[in-house]
């Protein structure tokens, strides 16, 4: 059973807000959920809406149509009554509309005016409808809200909550909860928490959406010391800098930011500095739409940087891969003294997920561990990976963008050039044999039929395979270094292959012809900023064998 | 092995003969190794970080922790050595190109911020390394005006704003060691002659004016270039610095100072 929550209003009027503490109840009540947020680039005005998905089973995906509609305000109510199911119920504020059928009027601007509270505070009202029309106690939804407010708040936010309960009578959509309880996380929440447990120490990012949530996370709590620089180039020279001087450091930017740190990304890569850059991608080109969710930026986060370099680019699918893909990335980093992108975007980091963290397969440290008289800054060892100090200590430490010997001093002789060249190049194998250990990729299902994706489309697809008992499902999620043999292994072996990206051109389908040799004819290809539906996958899925 | 030595690097110079820039070479080692042997610093926890250029090149020439950064970048890279471990010493050393063009908002930024770093700006009015190309202190630029560096780093609020020339060594010196030893953001511009590309030695001879103990504001350094050129210390304010703002030095780490 699966049921949908919509709520929309104005920017500012605390649509998120509301529909995350719904999604919380329905959490903590033990309801699967997903919360997929739709805003625009505006602080007051326009127009907002989220969707919170309510499920007996797991769930990774919104839904197109809602059993309920949260209307705030007016526009709420004309843009989204349409998409409302046959038995579906609205709830608007009074004065909005008058009372019909299925529209409910619950009075929250009147309560608040009533006692002169925010407008946004009256949104508890609303809460208490829909905890009514699912047949949950309202004490259910208390202690959670509870949690939101001072204690003189508290008597009024209670009182909010029960006015909505008792505006509406019929559990009409009650279904059976399947599990005790549990949590949500964004993606950018659950790649903050990992940041913190891998040791992270500093954080440099100049503000972007949608990176900003991930930087926010970190400063909950004080563990992390986040620097706002003057621009995302000072961002990566600081964090460059940092960690030579011995921190651990990240920083966060989405595609804009990245492009200027282009420069320095290289940089890492000849300096074998760890960088570990949170990327999370927005639609471009350029500005283009701000708010709006992409995954165009595979090919570029594959690219950036001038020169040759082995790099790693990791894109979680979820909460739970952010999680552990974040601190992979932080070992990675510091142990193959390489920079490393995770890659995510709009949809995964501020999409709220069921969230339950699994323990890391790896132990990020700072891999400082070079000791002894004779230290050279970048000696070539088997792996090609030069054990690493930090200044302060009786040996001369060196990092350098130039081409250099072993010490660390500049050099334009062809064999160094070359036999450099080769020791950064002899990690990648070592990079490999660790990664496989990782799942670089994944299978759910087991279909004859393949589908192949990459990052957040994950979710939809997830939810899609339950209606398509023929098809499996293949998640890359290292693309670099890119398990080849594996996924050529798994390709040559599907009936059938279908591409699902949510960019214009198929980048992952580009990147697999490049590394396979195999092309895929089929793709499922979304742009406009919006993300999939399950819905959505199956009906192009259907059409496409159609046209067969 | 005397200390001078220790403080040298195997490599050999490959500046134009007499290039004004071993004078900066050696006044920086003299103020270190001053700073070292009065134990006010350990040479162990300095932290040299360079841009590209000419003037970059002292990356290869001293024998001390270093990190050879990017055109332009010297100034972030060191910002973040001394975030990451505050207990370091860290100076950049850039030329003008990297510091008042390239990078220029960095200057402006760490000026704001004050980060307790030293740059030490080798301001010979060229794009030396690409063979000469003029930047935004020179002079003779056709149809622009000249950014006067100091009147720049004043109203950013640095909080050590000196210059000097490569004529006058026992001031270079004296400078720098200041410029060190000041808890916060220090720029030392220093003016210096290009022999290859900007051989204005007798110009700048006649025409440098030393200030002493004067106050000076950025008006002194007026909307016309100035008519001379002045050096001295023009500003030295003890103010809280970035690292002390973020929270970094509360734990642990005791300040060398
Ligand atoms: C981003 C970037 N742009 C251009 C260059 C080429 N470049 C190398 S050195 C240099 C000029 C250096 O001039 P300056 O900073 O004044 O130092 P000088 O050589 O005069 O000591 C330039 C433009 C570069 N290395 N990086
Ligand atoms: S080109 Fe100018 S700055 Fe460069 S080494 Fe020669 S004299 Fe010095």
């Amino acid at each position: 059973m699966k049921r949908s929550v919509l709520v929309g209003g104005e920017a500012g009027r605390g649509t998120d807000k509301t529909a995350a503490l719904i999604g919380e109840i329905f959490s903590s009540c033990g309801y699967y959920c997903f919360i997929y947020r739709d805003y625009g680039s505006f602080i007051k005005g326009g127009h907002n809406f989220s969707v919170v998905t309510v499920s007996s089973d797991p769930v990774f995906s919104h839904e197109e149509n809602f059993d309920v509609i949260v209307a705030l305000d007016d526009v709420a109510l004309r843009k989204h009554i349409k998409f409302l199911k046959p038995d579906g119920l609205i709830f608007v504020n009074n004065g909005d509309r008058k009372p019909t059928g299925n529209i409910i009027s619950v009075g929250a601007d009147e309560f608040a005016a009533r006692k002169n509270i925010k407008r946004s505070f009256g949104n508890n009202v609303f809460i208490g409808a829909v905890l009514k029309s699912f047949g949950l106690d309202w004490h259910s939804g208390w202690k959670i809200l509870s949690k939101q407010f001072s204690k003189f708040d508290a008597v009024v936010a209670r009182e909010a909550l029960k006015k909505g309960y008792g505006a509406w009578n019929d559990k009409r959509f009650w279904f059976k909860p399947r599990l005790q309880k549990l949590r949500l996380s964004t993606g950018n929440q659950a790649a903050a928490r990992a940041a913190v447990e891998s040791g992270l120490e500093l954080c440099f990012a100049y503000p972007i959406t949608p990176a900003t949530g991930f930087v926010d996370e970190l400063r909950q709590g004080n563990r992390v010391v986040v620097h706002q620089p003057e621009d995302e180039i000072a961002a990566i020279n600081n964090s460059l800098g940092a960690t030579f001087g011995g921190a651990m450091t990240a920083v966060a930017t989405s595609g804009e930011g990245a492009a200027l740190m282009a420069e320095s990304f290289s940089l890492a890569a000849m300096s074998e500095l760890p960088l570990v850059l949170y990327w999370a991608e927005r639609l471009g080109p350029s500005t283009g739409v701000p708010t709006y969710t992409s995954q165009g930026d595979l090919k570029f986060a594959l690219n950036i940087g001038h020169g040759e370099f082995p790099r790693v680019v990791v894109a979680p699918g979820d909460a739970d891969e952010a999680y552990n893909r974040t601190a992979e990335a932080f070992y990675l980093a510091y142990k193959y003294r390489l920079p490393v992108v995770i890659l995510t975007d709009k949809h995964l980091a501020e999409s709220y997920y069921n969230f339950k963290p699994s323990p890391f397969l790896v132990r990020p440290e700072k891999f400082l561990t070079a000791s002894g008289a004779d230290y050279k800054s970048y000696a070539v060892t088997r792996n090609g990976v030069s054990p690493r100090l930090a200044p302060g200590q009786n040996q001369v430490v060196r990092v350098t963008s130039y081409e250099h010997d072993e010490e660390g001093l500049t050099t334009e002789d062809p064999k160094t050039i070359v036999a450099m060249d080769a020791k950064r190049w002899k990690k990648r194998k070592f990079l490999e044999g660790e990664i496989a250990k990782l799942q670089p990729y994944r299978v759910y299902g087991k279909g004859k039929n393949l589908i192949v994706g990459w990052g957040s489309v994950k979710g939809a697809i997830i939810d899609a395979l339950r209606e398509l008992p023929d098809y499996s499902f293949l998640q890359i999620t290292y693309v670099a270094p890119f398990p080849v043999d594996k996924v050529k292994k798994i390709m040559r072996k599907a009936r059938k292959t279908i591409l699902v990206e949510n960019n214009s051109t198929g980048l992952l389908g580009q990147v697999i012809k490049e590394k396979t040799g195999i092309e895929i004819g089929d793709k499922i290809l979304k742009n406009g900023g919006r993300p999939f539906t399950a819905d959505e996958i199956v009906k192009r899925l259907k059409a496409i064998n159609r046209h067969e | 092995m005397n200390k001078k030595e220790s403080l040298n690097s195997k490599m050999p110079i490959t500046w134009c003969p007499g290039c004004p820039n071993n004078v900066v070479l050696y006044a920086l080692k003299s103020a270190l190794e001053d700073l070292i042997a009065s134990k006010k610093i350990l040479k162990r926890d300095v932290v040299i970080v360079t841009d590209i250029g000419c003037g970059g090149k002292m990356y290869d020439y001293l024998n001390l922790n270093a990190f050879y950064g990017l055109h332009g970048r010297a100034i972030p890279i060191a910002v973040g050595v001394k975030l990451g471990n505050p207990k370091l010493t860290v100076i950049a050393i850039a030329g003008d190109g990297g510091t008042y063009s390239e990078g220029v908002n960095h200057l402006a930024a760490s000026g704001r911020m004050n980060p307790d770093i030293t740059a030490i700006v080798l301001n010979n009015g060229v794009l030396a390394l690409t063979k000469g190309q003029a930047t935004p202190t020179n002079r003779l630029l056709i149809g622009n005006s000249d950014l006067n560096p100091i009147a720049m780093a004043l109203a950013s609020k640095a909080s050590f704003v000196g210059r000097e020339t490569t004529f006058d060594l026992a001031s270079l010196q004296s400078t720098i060691k200041a410029a060190i030893n000041h808890k916060g953001f220090s720029l030392v511009d220093i003016i210096e002659p290009c022999l290859s590309y900007n051989n204005n030695a007798e110009w700048l001879r006649k025409n440098i004016e030393r200030r002493r103990g004067q106050t000076v504001s950025v008006a002194d350094f007026g909307e016309k270039s100035e008519s001379k050129i002045k050096t001295g210390v023009f500003r030295k304010k003890t103010r809280p610095t970035l690292e002390e703002n973020l929270g970094l030095l509360k734990t642990g780490t005791k300040k060398r100072r």
